[in-house]
């Protein structure tokens, strides 16, 4: 009986592809392209939280860039002076040579600053540590005033910009995974409706010689089945090849490559892709079947 | 066999297809149901299948009253009849052969199951040498020839047909009567809707007839047209 059964399905569902391929095709492509945006939306939002995370470790972080005037000796009464602030955890002094290797460092071996700009174009910088991440904002505020500062990055700055981009991403991201979702819903739906249309005399024949209801609605929810499973495999695989190619494109920058090394997917995230397609096509074929089963019953 | 009690069937909109109407039919009886258009017969024979339920009153099928049964049970209860329609509802796609056998492979039967019973089906029905016919190839009267075939290749206790000469030509017509009397000389419990009154008087054999929903007669060996016709 199950061997049978499974052929019957085979059989029924593979068919009814070949007879309308077209819409097959329409349906395998949207559904590809649905759980491609919803891949490529968790791979964003893992980037970004990844940065967000990397960053947040500094959150209570500030740089202070000093006047390119400031010698080393008035930067170390700077630094003194800042020390004694409530607010302030820590205060190192960075040197503008110390700087530039950071610098170098960060950006690969190959570029030399100091020969492209004819010397070191970096000035002195103070590297302020707050007490907590709620004074940092309001530290850095007061850092600005300070003569002889020049700019103050101030990483809680950073990381609520970041946070508001992530969540920004995220619901444009949503938007379009609904809306895609639906037209993929539909899509299959349609085929399957159009299944049952070519196959209305069979179904009507199936349900007055007695055949049970499995025999009649599972061709119909296999055939949505692969849909959805094909569709996601491919998505899978288009969300692979960006990320890869977005690993090789940023090679090349030490800062961006730890952003994106810490969210590295895996296997997981791609086989729960073509789950994802699985979904998708359950979900089209049983609307349409449900109809179906409502009009026999 | 089949049982009806006091069953009337009201549709939405208030139309009534069947008015008070009882009758029983005993295994291995002939009868025909007869009537004008909009009488009520084809909703006689959907009730027997359970495609319609009474609005009240009993159906008693095999011993079952067909409104107690779950929707998963109903497909059990269809096995035991076969059904034939005016139109005959072949698929185009698929021989005289795989027609039959459809109606087996559907209910998960055995392959050496199919084969013998499509073979000794398509045997009674005379149409062996045709097997790989397609429809389109044959004539409407070995068309439901091959209706005829599907309906009884699971052996059913009973066959329902729906106006089975509706589409054929008086000779196709008496063919096809003699047939069903055939299935039913095998023991099959045999009941048509028809308003043919040629295959009716030929056979001669029970009639029911209805007007507008109510049963007006019953007879034994009975003709299309009755005593009370003749007003
Ligand atoms: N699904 C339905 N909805 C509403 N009215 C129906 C439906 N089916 C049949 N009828 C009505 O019920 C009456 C009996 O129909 P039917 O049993 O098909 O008659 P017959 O087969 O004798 O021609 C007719 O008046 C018909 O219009
Ligand atoms: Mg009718």
């Amino acid at each position: 009986m199950p061997f049978r059964f499974i052929e019957h399905c085979l059989s029924e569902a593979f068919t009814s592809m070949r007879r309308h391929w077209l819409m097959s095709m329409a349906a395998t492509v949207s559904a590809a392209i649905s759980v491609a945006i919803f891949g490529l939306l968790v791979l964003i939002v893992l980037y970004i939280r990844s940065a967000v995370i990397h960053e947040s470790e500094k959150v209570n972080h500030m740089r202070v860039y000093l006047h390119n005037s400031v010698t080393e000796q008035q930067a170390r009464e700077l630094q003194r002076r800042i020390q004694r602030w409530v607010l302030v955890k820590s205060v190192r002094f960075v040197h503008k040579d110390e700087g530039l290797k950071e610098m170098e460092a960060a950006m690969g071996d190959n570029i030399s600053l100091r020969n492209l700009a004819g010397g070191n174009p970096l000035p002195h910088r103070l590297d302020v540590v707050a007490v907590n991440f709620e004074d940092a904002v309001e530290c850095a505020k007061r850092l600005e005033r300070l003569p002889g500062v020049e700019s103050v990055i101030c990483m809680a700055d950073v990381v609520r910009q970041l946070s508001r981009i992530f969540g920004l991403v995220r619901l444009c991201g949503l938007t379009l995974v609904i809306i895609t979702a639906l037209a993929t819903l539909t899509l299959i739906a349609n085929a399957i409706r159009l299944t049952i249309y070519a196959r209305r005399e069979a179904i009507r024949i199936m349900q007055l010689v007695g055949a049970t209801i499995w025999f009649i609605r599972a061709p119909l929810l296999l055939e949505g089945l692969v849909y959805g499973l094909i569709g996601g495999a491919f998505a899978s695989l288009m969300v692979y090849g960006a990320h890869t190619s977005l690993l090789r494109l940023v090679e090349t920058n030490k800062i961006l490559l730890t952003l994106f090394h810490v969210a590295v997917p895996n296997w997981h995230f791609f086989a729960s892709l073509t789950v994802v397609g699985l979904i998708f096509g359950l979900l089209g074929s049983l609307s349409a079947v449900n109809q179906l089963v409502r009009y026999l019953s | 066999m089949i049982q009806l009690h006091n069953v009337t069937v009201k549709f939405k909109g208030g139309i009534v297809a069947l008015r008070d109407a009882s009758f029983t039919v005993n295994k291995g009886e002939f009868v025909f149901i007869v009537g004008p258009t909009g009488s009520g017969k084809s909703t006689v024979l959907k009730l027997i299948n359970r495609e319609l339920l009474p609005t009240s009153g009993k159906v008693i099928v095999n011993g079952i009253n067909v409104a107690t049964l779950r929707p998963s049970q109903v497909p059990f209860l269809r096995r035991s009849i076969g059904f034939v329609f005016q139109d005959f509802l072949l698929l185009q796609d698929k021989t005289v052969w795989e027609n039959v056998a459809f109606a087996l492979k559907v209910i998960g039967a055995m392959r050496s199951e199919i084969r013998d019973a499509v073979c000794s089906a398509l045997q009674l029905v005379g149409l062996i040498e045709k097997w790989d016919a397609y429809p389109r190839q044959l004539s409407g009267g070995e068309q439901q020839k091959v209706c005829i075939a599907r309906a009884i290749v699971n052996n059913p206790l009973i066959l329902l047909a729906d106006e089975p000469t509706g589409n054929l030509d008086p000779d196709s017509s008496l063919e096809i009567a003699s047939l069903l009397e055939r299935v039913n000389q095998r023991g099959t419990t045999v009941v048509v809707a028809t308003h043919d009154k040629y295959i009716v008087d030929f056979l001669k054999k029970r009639v029911i007839e209805l007007r507008n929903g109510t049963v007006v007669r019953d007879e034994p060996e009975g003709v299309y047209r009755g005593a009370l016709s003749l007003h």
